[in-house]
């Protein structure tokens, strides 16, 4: 334990000197090697211009870590598992009891769906706090992105198990007499209303809490530069934060896919006329 | 001037105000569920995950105020720029 800590403590060194060194030798330097390679012009537009489609560069960069590794990862499973596939056999059925838990017995329908988002998400976080890296996450194009998957997906399955009905779902518990129009025609824009809300707050979440993460490391990290500079002491200010950040990555992850699995049981669970019509 | 007067004190309070009642709701839930662990210490892993979800989706109302403070805080001009505007 105490190797551990110690290889903590000095990558975090290591880490501040290294930010302090771009930061004295070249101010106006990328801040992640991707766009450092990515300076080169091409036909007088640099490869990802915006922020917006760094982050999907970044984004393409994690699918193509997390393809590869589970590819191989998986290759030859065994029943006398080695330990990448204990602590992935773990991981998978961690999430199958998270859905089981969120959405019933139609939960395991759900998993790779669900399974894959967490996975996805989990990894592109934590991507960011590596130094010299970027999240694809503190980009609100990619949780943007993300959210409307989630709406999309919930509203199929909902067209899906109730047909065109679906729609009559948005005018719940208003008796259908021609005197009730209006209060009809309320509740339905609320409920609309109340439908595109959750991608808008599904991706506003994550972008936050990612973005302001990264930021508070940035900060703290710009903080320890002159201690180095100056005093030759490479404090990592950002350690504590660092570890919280670790921690929050996945627990943002996990309260996507458990909002995603809530949906899903809204659209997919039985309702009270199902069961009379089916007794 | 007033505007940009406005336009900081707004980035400034923004998150200010939200975070005020973020930990007045995040305190409610954790002591509500540090009550129910103290009572049964073995629902202790199953309310672990309830209560994380509560406190991260009441976490998420301060972080909209933070998106917008991050908003209002990119729309202020720079010291110099104002310093020159204003002859000095």
């Amino acid at each position: 334990m105490t190797r551990l800590k110690l290889i903590t403590f000095g990558s975090m060194c290591l880490a501040t000197a290294m930010a302090s060194g771009i930061a004295s030798a070249a101010p106006d330097r990328e801040t992640n090697w991707l766009a450092r390679l990515a300076t080169v012009q091409v036909a007088h537009h640099t490869l990802f211009g915006t922020p917006a489609r760094m982050a999907l560069a970044w984004a393409f960069l994690v699918m193509l870590f997390v393809v590869v590794f589970s590819a191989m990862a998986t290759r030859r499973l065994s029943l006398r598992p080695s330990r990448t596939q204990v602590v992935l056999e773990t991981l998978v059925s961690a999430l199958r009891g998270m859905t089981i838990d969120a959405i019933g017995p139609r939960g395991p329908e759900f998993l790779p769906f669900i399974g894959t988002l967490f996975i996805y998400i989990a990894v592109m976080n934590l991507t960011g706090l590596i130094p010299g890296f970027l999240s694809p996450t503190s980009s609100l194009s990619i949780t943007a992105a993300l959210a409307i998957i989630v709406f999309v997906v919930v509203q199929f399955y909902g067209v899906k198990e109730h047909g065109f009905g679906y729609l009559a779902h948005f005018i719940e518990g208003v008796p259908r007499s021609i005197w009730y129009l209006p209060v009809g025609i309320l509740v339905f824009v609320v409920h609309l209303v109340g439908e595109v809300t959750r991608p808008v707050t599904l991706a506003i979440r994550l972008f936050g809490n990612i973005m302001a993460g990264d930021t508070i490391l940035l900060v703290l990290t710009g903080l320890a530069i002159p201690l180095l500079l100056r005093f030759r002491l490479p404090v990592p200010l950002q350690l504590p934060n660092l570890l919280l950040e670790v921690l929050l990555s996945v627990v943002q992850a996990f309260v996507f896919c458990m909002l995603t699995s809530v949906y899903l049981l809204g659209v997919v669970g039985e309702s009270e006329e199902s069961e009379a019509h089916a007794g | 001037m007033l505007y940009l007067f406005g336009l900081a004190l707004a980035s400034g309070l923004a998150v200010g105000i939200a975070a005020l009642g973020g930990g007045l709701g995040q305190g409610r839930a954790t002591a509500a569920a540090l009550e129910a662990v103290a009572r049964q210490p073995e629902v202790a892993n199953r309310l672990l995950t309830f209560l994380v979800l509560g406190l991260a989706l009441i976490e998420s109302l301060t972080i909209y105020a933070l998106v917008v403070s991050f908003e209002l805080v990119h729309l202020l001009p720079k010291t110099a720029d104002i310093l020159k505007l204003l002859g000095r």
